[in-house]
């Protein structure tokens, strides 16, 4: 055994040793000549505060008990630090662009910079930490006791928690500077990771080779139930790697030393692979410590002991004095950090809004709000002390110390969801945030925080009241399960719900809009220079109150500093600086770094009689989500308008396929017609030609039928000129207002000759001369003398009559002419217009079948129409309209033109 | 990036049962030996991966400085 005094002289040296290291490192960092401080080492060092009293002592305690889950803890971190490029980056840089200070000022900064959310996560984050500073001041205690065979554990636990609370206020809270990074508190900590480190792997290789002789004897004294498969790799496995990859973002003081302490962002590529393996080398040999201890102890020795009392029972008083300070490493530096990390929480999100709302009130000119800070600081790290030595006086000091940090670990976790799904999410809001982590919280505190400190009580074991629904360790019938995989299951599934699902319907405020847009594409703005530059509108703000405020919380000489550098880049040097948009953003994140950014942006709002935010930047978030809209917009109308082009090409593909069937039958059509009185031309030519005995009589009547023929050919070809320019568009029609009664009487008296012969009846209804049409005469005169001589020719009646008849149908007039000689059939009355059809009632000689489809062009291109109507009796006639005169004729349509 | 994922696969999912059978590797369980030796396999392929970020990520700031002093115009 040691002496009690002993001992306290070595920790006592070893303190001071941590002290030397903290003031030389802080005085290196100020001389800018601790290149080495801000290595990637001492930063991946820093980072293994992780390895805590818990790793120290309590993974061999947890090896022993339930064998290689211990590893779980850093396989976890591991997966997370492998995988820096997706979190810790964006974490690290989010940190580094908005000045942020802690965990809690994260999440609050996220969410609108919400003070809410701030003291939610503080007080979470109080409270989880509780039982690991109970875990740490245990472990102290109990080695202290191992050491020197002193049986005293509260008191022994008391002044060891006034030693470290001493120890951590004088470390941490030693720089009058609070804004500015903890070199000299890294460097000790950095220092502590290498004896912690060596002395764990010391005790290791004394257990397997001193102890044990070899590798393979240790593992043949290993129990067969400490690697068994079927308890290892249980739903605990997997629970305790995913709380494991939580702690190591989530936990305060992690937080603290990866992102805030974090001074090159290419640190962290070191850090993926170093602290890995870090983790490695402290569980090398967690393994065969417990095997040894369960080998060669006495049986009933405390598992989480093992570590100290191994050395001691083989009478190694060095080595169990090296165990001893590398356990106390391990315990103060997670003290130091986590008291830290806390203390600046409670200032900056609890006391600062209080202080500076009494500021604000009294407006005095006195009252430095650093002052206040710096003893709030102070206050805080005792009182977490005191809470942790109240958890331990109340749990009764019994519990290991893995379970107890395994508490503080799934308390940890309820920030998981809020800040990751923030940082990727913009849709995250704050009351989302907040109810996750509320409900969170709240169920972690009822199934695992409260259960552990009371663990006989009878509601938990019957539920409250006696109500077995709420049974904390089997909430709504959920039994069968580890209590830790429990409360994991349920405090983290409802959070992340709530967080999501609250997210979704809750509306957004401006600044949260912001701030999330900053945060999910924070490697967009750069480095935030830029876009911070226009974070403030222009507004009323003096800066003679400015100047005061921001000596009241950085302090005099600082405050100083920042105005005279700000001043010096506006090129007005000497005098108080513009308060511009750059100067506030500088002012507003300078202060950041000191009281966190709810506040500090809080504290200009009021000084400035401020307005939300950055209107600036609220102007180009919408100017994005306008321009993606817009894209959106016009690539649907693109689309749209690429099928509609689509249809339309089909459609003028369908046209033009069937304008080309016609064209051949058209084509095939003509020469057929052609051929008819070309043939008869030629063969009386012929004979003409070849007969030189024919008679004077004959030879007349022959050039007669050449001569008829030819007439007709001319006629047909004129016929074919006309409907191709008429259809192509090519010749032009006049409309011009005439009489309709003096151009139906024309086509009458052109046709009456006609019909004398062939002895048809013309019964005419002439409308009054007063009545206009706009039509070309010549042409209507055309359609009409067709029309009407095809009902006297094709009239097969025996008492042939002819009815014209007028009607008024709107702004048009309809011309019929209808006949007895039969009609047309219903089927035929669209194929008539078509050319070369000729009706049932047409002779083979007579016409070409161009009259019709003629008539209903020019018809068309006067803008009327010309169509077959049929009468309720079967009987039908041919009806034309056309536009009356004194009303505007509809623009002229040429179908074919348009489709092509 | 995919490193965490193949960390995943090899020590938090079902692969794990694979292993998870009654024997030694040179006087180590198997379980434990592999639990270890698949930890140093990550450790090394993450220091590889990261070697190779921090050689391209100096070319592309270099690549893509004048682009963001442009986009931010």
């Amino acid at each position: 055994m040691l002496s009690q005094d002993t001992i306290l002289a070595v920790a006592l040296g070893y303190v001071v040793l941590l002290f030397a290291v903290a003031f030389l490192g802080d005085r290196r960092a100020s001389l800018a000549r601790g290149r080495w401080l801000q290595s990637p080492l001492v930063y991946t060092l820093s980072i293994s505060v992780y390895c805590t009293s818990w790793t120290f002592y309590g993974a061999v305690g947890s090896a022993a008990r339930s064998g290689l889950e211990f590893a779980t803890i850093y396989l976890g971190p591991t997966l997370v630090f492998i995988g820096w490029w997706w979190t810790l980056r964006k974490l690290v840089r989010i940190g580094r662009v908005h000045r942020i200070t802690s965990i809690a000022d994260l999440v609050s900064s996220r969410y609108g910079k919400s003070s809410t959310l701030a003291v939610v996560v503080t007080l979470l984050a109080l409270t989880a930490t509780t039982p690991y500073i109970a875990l740490q001041l245990q472990s102290i205690t109990a080695s202290f006791e191992a050491i020197s065979g002193t049986t005293h554990e509260t008191r022994t636990a008391f002044w060891v928690a006034c030693g470290l609370a001493a120890f951590t206020i004088l470390f941490g809270t030693r720089t009058i500077n609070a804004n500015e990074r903890h070199h000299g508190v890294v460097a000790a900590i950095a220092l502590e990771a290498v004896v912690k480190l060596a002395a764990l792997l010391a005790v290791g290789i004394f257990a397997v080779w001193g102890v044990a002789g070899g590798i393979g004897e240790i593992f043949d004294r290993m129990p067969e139930e400490m690697v068994d498969p079927e308890t290892v790799f249980g739903p605990r496995w997997f629970t305790m790697t995913l709380l494991a990859g939580a702690a190591v973002l989530c936990l305060p003081r992690q937080f603290q030393v990866t992102v805030v302490e974090n001074t090159d962002e290419r640190h962290l590529v070191t850090a993926s692979w170093m602290f890995p393996l870090y983790m490695f080398l402290m569980s090398l040999f967690v393994l065969p410590l417990a095997i040894a201890g369960q080998a060669y102890l006495p049986a009933g020795s405390n598992p989480d002991l093992y570590v100290i009392e191994l050395p001691l029972a083989f009478d190694q008083q060095a080595l169990a004095l090296l165990v001893f300070i590398g356990g106390f490493s391990s315990a103060t530096s997670m003290v130091i950090v986590a008291a830290i990390a806390l203390s600046t929480m409670v200032s900056n999100h609890i006391v600062a809004p209080l202080a500076l709302r009494a500021l604000m009130r009294s407006n005095a000119a006195s009252g430095d709000v650093r002052e206040v800070l710096i003893t709030s600081r102070r206050i805080t790290i005792a009182a977490i002390l005191g809470l942790g030595f109240l958890y331990l006086t109340i749990s009764d000091g019994a519990a290991a110390l893995a379970a107890m940090g395994l508490i503080a670990f799934v308390g940890a976790a309820q920030v998981l969801p809020a800040m990751a799904g923030g940082i990727v999410w913009r849709g995250a809001t704050r009351a989302g945030a907040l109810a996750g982590l509320a409900a969170g919280g709240l169920l972690w505190l009822y199934t695992l925080f409260l259960p552990a400190l009371a663990p006989e009580a009878a509601w938990v074991a019957s539920g409250p009241f006696g109500l077995a629904v709420l049974r904390p360790q089997a909430l709504l019938g959920l039994t069968g399960v580890d209590p830790l995989v429990h409360a994991t299951i349920w405090s983290l599934s409802v959070n992340t719900l709530l967080f999501i699902g609250v997210s979704i319907f809750a509306p957004m405020r401006p600044l949260e809009l912001l701030q999330g847009a900053l945060f999910v594409q924070v490697f967009r703005s750069g480095d935030g220079g830029a876009s911070d530059a226009q974070r403030f509108t222009h507004r009323e703000a003096a800066i003679e109150d400015l100047f005061v405020l921001a000596q009241r919380i950085l302090g005099a000489d600082t405050a100083r500093r920042l105005f005279d550098d700000i001043a010096r880049e506006q090129g007005n040097e000497g005098r108080l600086p513009v308060p511009d948009d750059a100067m506030m953003a500088r002012l507003e994140r300078e202060l950041a770094g000191s009281i966190g950014a709810a506040s500090a942006h809080a504290m200009l709002m009021r000084a400035t009689g401020g307005e939300i935010g950055s209107l600036s930047e609220l102007l180009d978030i919408a100017d994005e989500t306008q321009k993606l809209m817009e894209t959106t917009l016009t690539l649907a109308e693109k689309t749209e308008e690429l099928e509609q082009t689509a249809s339309a090409l089909r459609r003028a593909n369908e046209r033009l396929r069937r304008l080309d069937r016609q064209k051949d039958e058209f084509l095939s059509q003509v020469s057929h017609e052609l051929r008819t009185p070309m043939t008869s031309i030629r063969s009386f030519s012929e004979i003409l030609l070849s007969e030189p005995g024919i008679t004077q009589e004959e030879r007349t009547r022959f050039v007669d039928i050449i001569h008829a023929e030819s007439i007709r050919l001319t006629r047909l070809l004129d016929e074919i000129l006309d409907i191709s320019r008429l259809e192509s568009g090519a010749s032009e029609i006049q409309l011009e207002p005439l009489s309709a009664a003096e151009a139906i009487q024309g086509a009458l008296d052109s046709v009456t000759g006609l019909a004398r012969t062939a002895g048809v009846t013309l019964d005419v209804d002439l409308p009054g001369h007063d009545l206009r049409i706009a039509a070309s005469p010549d042409r209507l005169r055309q359609v009409l003398i067709n029309l009407l001589s095809n009902a006297v020719k094709y009239n097969t009646s025996a008492t042939p009559r002819i009815a014209v008849s007028t009607t008024r149908l709107g702004g048009q007039i309809a011309v019929d002419i209808s006949d007895n000689g039969g009609g047309v059939t219903p089927d035929e009355a669209e194929e008539i217009f078509s050319k070369f059809a000729r009706g049932r009632r047409a002779g083979a000689e007579q016409g070409a079948g161009l009259g019709l489809p003629i008539s209903r062009a020019i018809v068309e291109r006067m803008g009327g129409t010309l169509t077959v109507v049929f009468r309720e009796d079967g009987t039908s006639f041919f009806r034309t309209t056309l536009a009356l005169a004194n009303v505007p004729a509809p623009a002229v349509k040429n179908p074919q033109a348009a489709a092509e | 990036m995919a490193l965490p994922f193949l960390g995943v696969l090899l020590l938090a999912s079902p692969l794990l049962f694979v292993v998870a059978v009654d024997r030694t590797l040179l006087g180590v369980p198997l379980i434990v030996a592999y639990v270890f030796i698949a930890w140093a396999l990550l450790i090394v392929a993450a220091r590889v991966v990261g070697r190779r970020i921090l050689a391209t990520a100096a070319a592309e700031e270099q690549a893509a400085a004048p682009h963001a002093a442009h986009r931010q115009r």
